[in-house]
């Protein structure tokens, strides 16, 4: 028996998603341009107040020059990199597994759990915070792979269909 | 050879892929006009004596700077010298001086905003100047010495469509928006009564002897009658004379009047007061005691209305000064602008009450009646004072910085010049009442301007 094919989205339901993609990959790239052009910028602050499970990890991360120093760059320009991602639809998916990562990170550092006190939490609604609901978002974003319905992505996919079709039209070389 | 059909298909892709660029256009546009509001004010002071320097003092320590002073004014020798010196260190810049005359700094183009702290008796003609020139104000409280111009003052803002902010920095400090919401929330029950006091063991009067040699040395002809000002002492000690002052009811007392009314939420009705020159007759005009009672009409805190006592004595430092909120259900004491205490009426259900350090914007304080009470039942008391988390100049810090905001993004100011004016109406007419000793009904109209 043939299998059916989930229907595909309609005109509006793609166009929501696409701007879902936008407003997060906005939120993100603003995130990454202001620590970038702060010029002070660090996350030591926010790696101190880190509570929960993984707290001890967080501080240690803080405590370590070398690894401060990595987390500060990683963070602010993931940030951008991955807002920018995601606003243009340029390699979308990896956007996405970015967003997500830094999304998880930041949860875990500050989870909305009973015995955790809200710090730099925006809000704290018992397991839901901004950041999961973010998270969320971002994996429904990724399911849909919106880069291939409005984005940068549609370019470079005809670029890799035209590169491929150009290597399996080249002639056979002849045996040597 | 492409079909009519692929390149159709072709084109349509080819616009789908650039569709979002204009998000990234209207982003780097966004952040371009963010980078126009993050350019500090450009500000005159007026006045830059020891209030003057302590709104220089607070907001020069705002990194980034939210503010930078091009010019300064003040008759003052020695107190335009501690101005320039005041600004050097904070801001690194030379600022230009006029110290003769105020109006030409108003003539400047290249500021936008003029914060005024002189004598209270210069409030009105100087803020209402710079408005007319087009500056947004911030004026020292009380806005102005007399109503009249007051309200000249406000109807100038109104005109000019600038911003006028006065500086009853108290509806800036986090505490007492913290005290407000409580008592809003009706965790005290109804206030029938606020008692209120700044009692002090001091002469008030700044010694000649300390400042005439160094203003000398900066200007050996200096001559303040230039400014309508009798003497050297009135200039100094203006503060004790009646054409300049509003005495202890408007240095202190309309503190306490702009709290009450913020957290009662209505303005004085009527007023009765006493008092007189007890203590210090070394030709003040001023009175070194003075009791004042203000009644107030029905409103959310109270279904009768509230009654505010207030005083203000120079014979004795005990109380400090504080206002003492009292519910059906509770009290709250604000001492020292710092530490506020909660007492319960009823001893077994007390609330607890922290004082804290939060992202600016979220309350200070956090009570709830669900949390378990400390032993010894009824009264926690949570000093903020040294080395704790609130600083008593940090109102001072944020009431120029939301004036910055409401400049530049329209912001609101945390005191209106309808709420100033409302504290000038009951400051002036307690006065009255004390001269005359006569009580004062203030009818609604006179709080319009």
């Amino acid at each position: 028996m043939k299998q059916q094919r989930a229907p595909r989205s309609s005109a509006i339901q793609s166009l929501m998603l696409v701007l879902l993609r936008v407003i997060i990959g906005w939120h993100f790239l603003y995130e990454g341009y202001v620590k970038i052009t702060a010029g002070s910028w660090s996350a030591s602050g926010y790696l101190n107040q880190a509570q929960g499970p993984l707290a001890g990890f967080f501080h240690h991360l803080a405590a370590s020059k070398g690894a401060l120093h990595v987390v500060n760059f990683l963070n602010m320009w993931g940030l951008a990199a991955v807002g920018l991602g995601l606003m243009l639809g340029l390699l979308t998916r990896l956007s996405c597994l970015g967003a997500m990562l830094l999304l998880a990170l930041y949860y875990a550092a500050n989870p909305p759990w009973i015995a955790v006190l809200p710090r730099f939490a925006e809000g704290n609604y018992l397991v839901v915070d901004k950041n999961l609901v973010e998270f969320i978002a971002v994996v429904t974003v990724f399911v849909f792979d919106t880069g291939r319905v409005a984005g940068l992505d549609l370019l470079l996919g005809a670029w890799r269909q035209r590169r491929a079709a150009r290597r399996d039209a080249a002639p056979d070389r002849p045996p040597a | 050879m492409l079909t009519e059909e692929e390149k159709m298909q072709g084109r349509r892709n080819f616009l789908k892929a650039l569709i979002t660029l204009p998000a990234a256009g209207a982003f780097a546009a966004a952040v371009r006009q963010k980078q126009v509001h993050r350019r500090p004010v450009q500000a005159g002071i007026i006045g830059t004596g020891s209030e003057g320097c302590v709104l220089l003092e607070q907001i020069g320590s705002v990194h980034p700077t939210v503010i930078e002073f091009k010019a300064l004014a003040d008759i003052r020798p020695d107190n335009l010298k501690e101005g320039v010196d005041t600004i050097k260190k904070l801001w690194r810049t030379q600022p230009d001086t006029y110290p003769d005359d105020y109006r030409k700094l108003l003539e400047r183009d290249d500021i936008e905003a003029v914060v005024i702290a002189t004598p209270l008796w210069m409030h009105a003609p100087i803020a209402t100047d710079a408005l007319r020139a087009g500056k947004h104000v911030f004026v020292e409280k009380v806005m102005a010495w007399g109503l009249p111009e007051a309200k000249k003052m406000v109807q100038a803002a109104r005109e000019s469509k600038r911003i006028l902010q006065v500086g009853h920095q108290r509806r800036s400090n986090r505490l007492y928006a913290s005290v407000f919401k409580m008592i809003r929330d009706g965790l005290i029950g109804d206030v029938y009564h606020i008692r209120t006091l700044w009692h002090r063991n001091t002469e008030w009067r700044r010694d000649l002897k300390e400042i005439e040699p160094d203003l000398r040395k900066l200007s050996p002809n200096f001559d303040p009658t230039r400014w309508g000002y009798a003497s050297l002492d009135q200039l100094v000690n203006w503060r004790l004379y009646r054409k300049c002052s509003q005495g202890l009811m408007g240095e202190l007392g309309s503190h306490m009047i702009e709290v009450c009314n913020w957290v009662i939420g209505r303005n004085p009705k009527r007023v009765y007061g006493s008092g007189g020159i007890c203590r210090y007759k070394d030709g003040r005009e001023v009175n070194d005691h003075i009791y004042v009672t203000l009644e107030y009409p029905s409103g959310p805190i109270s279904p009768t209305g509230t009654t505010v006592t207030f005083t203000s004595i120079q014979s004795n430092k005990f109380d400090h000064y504080y206002e003492q909120f009292m519910g059906t259900k509770g009290t709250i004491i604000a001492t020292g602008e710092v530490d506020v205490m909660l007492f319960s009426e009823e001893s077994e259900k007390s609330s607890a009450v922290e004082v804290k350090k939060t992202p600016a914007g979220k309350p200070m304080m956090e009570a709830s009646a669900s949390r378990a009470a400390e032993a010894a039942g009824g009264a926690l008391a949570v000093s903020a004072g040294p080395g704790a988390a609130f600083d008593r100049m940090e109102p001072y810090r944020r009431e120029l910085e939301l004036f910055c905001q409401a400049i530049k993004f329209g912001a609101e100011v945390p005191c209106t010049p309808e709420d100033a004016l409302a504290a000038a109406v009951a400051t002036v007419e307690a006065n009255e009442a004390i001269d005359t000793r006569q009580p004062r009904d203030i009818e609604p109209k006179q709080y319009l301007a």
